[in-house]
């Protein structure tokens, strides 16, 4: 009761807004409006605060959403980079499969043509410095392979020579190794040469006659002279003729082609590039007689 | 200021309550509003409870389609009941408090329930939603108080250091 005495405004405060929430509780009963002006008020009040906080919500929500989406994007993204890089190194693959099977199939080709009998091999090594240019093959004396035998590439041109075999592997001296001689011919005219590299890519075709007829174009095979290759393998095409150094005592300048000149100057570009051959056939090497 | 600071606090809650089942719908459960009148009630004056409660819960009724008073009767009717109690028990700790809460919450669901059946109304509430929203609101409580108090001891142990 004390406590009661204490506080009667407090009970009386109490005892208002109880009689007041039922006096408010029961003229809603019986009214059908469904906004009450308490209702109203406070929507009034919290409206704005709600629309703001509701703004908020939905910016992060959405921001969160993008930013899981980017997330998303993102992880996606990386997986098909990988899965690209996969599919590339098996394209890369594949392309070069087909490249080396076409190559074997030009080799295998080049086999049946060839007469004489001969071993495939692979280019394992490859060698060009100022002094040397040579290829090592994957064939040695076990497999058959023999000094001195030519060596061709795919589409049949001549690579060079087998200079040196070793029990598993082959050395080959290639046709621009500035030490290498070739005896050859001009196909439409039949004139004779030696040929032999001159450091660089192209080769040259020396000891031919200024009275020969040699033009661009022409193409160049060996001989067979030489005796260390078989006759007819196509080498390389004439693409530049000049006249050669003037024989001392010859008549003075103008000279007429084949005038005071022994041999024409003759380069030609071989028919492979040697330093990407990657296959070679090597023929077994001519005998007496043959 | 006290007012105006409380004003904005019930304001806040009354967000708070529409929003957080919006983040994850158990929360929808727990009754910001009571938390804040159930502490008044525990600390503060008779007066400023039975007040507190009335406001809150007007602001309840007023963010829910229910019939407006109801909730307002039923939080000053707790806020009266637990203040009066405060007079000669005093509750501390994120436990007790947390009892209290559950059990103010109860008695909030029996008192609207009390009202809808007297008034006519159709009520759709079961006992286990009563309970759940107990639980939910005396286990926020509990939270709540957790990190104040931790809040509260770090600022103290920082000032010591100072």
């Amino acid at each position: 009761m004390e406590m009661f005495g204490r506080n009667a405004g407090s009970i009386a405060i109490l005892a208002g807004l109880l009689l007041g929430f039922f006096i408010l509780m029961s003229y809603q009963v019986n009214r059908t409006e469904t906004v009450s002006a308490v209702e109203g008020t406070v929507h009034t009040l919290t409206s704005p605060a709600h629309r703001a906080v509701s703004a908020v919500w939905l910016t992060l929500t959405g921001t969160w959403q993008r930013y899981m989406g980017l997330v998303g994007a993102s992880s996606q993204s990386s997986r098909m980079r990988e899965r690209n890089a996969v599919l590339e190194r098996e394209n890369s693959a594949l392309q070069e499969a087909a490249r080396e099977n076409a190559r074997l199939r030009q080799l295998l080709g080049l086999r049946e043509r060839i007469a004489s009998p001969s071993l495939a091999g692979e280019v394992i090594g490859r060698e060009i410095s100022h002094g040397y240019q040579g290829l090592t093959v994957n064939r040695g004396s076990w497999d058959g392979a023999q000094r001195d035998s030519a060596v061709v590439a795919p589409n049949g041109a001549l690579v060079g020579r087998v200079v040196q075999v070793t029990a598993t592997s082959a050395l080959v001296q290639t046709l621009t190794d500035p030490e290498s001689a070739v005896g050859a011919k001009v196909v439409r005219s039949d004139a004779r040469g030696v040929v032999h590299g001159v450091g660089g890519a192209i080769l040259e075709l020396a000891y031919v006659n200024s009275l020969e007829d040699v033009e661009n174009g022409d193409l160049v095979v060996t001989s067979g002279d030489d005796g260390l290759y078989p006759a007819g393998i196509p080498i390389g095409r004439v693409n530049r003729v000049a006249p050669g150094a003037p024989v001392p005592d010859s008549p003075p300048v103008p000279l007429a082609r084949g005038e005071g000149a022994l041999f024409l100057e003759i380069s030609l570009n071989p028919l492979v590039e040697v330093r990407q051959v990657d296959y070679v056939l090597l023929l077994r090497p001519l005998t007496n007689g043959e | 200021m006290r007012t105006l600071r409380w004003s904005l606090l019930l304001l806040a809650l009354g967000l708070l309550q529409t929003f957080t089942s919006v983040i994850w719908s158990p929360l929808g459960y727990v009754d910001w509003l009571l938390i804040a009148v159930v502490y008044m009630a525990l600390r503060g004056s008779f007066r400023e409870a039975v007040i507190l409660g009335a406001i809150a819960g007007l602001m309840q009724d007023g963010l829910s389609q229910e019939i407006v008073g109801l909730h307002g009767f039923a939080k000053t009717s707790i806020a009266a009941v637990i203040a009066s109690f405060s007079s000669f028990l005093v509750v501390r700790g994120p436990l007790p408090e947390a009892v209290v809460t559950g059990l103010a919450s109860l008695l909030e669901s029996s008192i609207v329930i009390a009202w809808l059946v007297l008034l006519g109304r159709s009520y759709q509430v079961t006992g286990l939603s009563i309970t759940g929203r107990a639980i939910a609101t005396a286990l926020a409580t509990a939270a709540v108080w957790s990190v104040a108090r931790w809040l509260h001891q770090r600022r103290k142990r920082r000032s010591r250091f100072k």
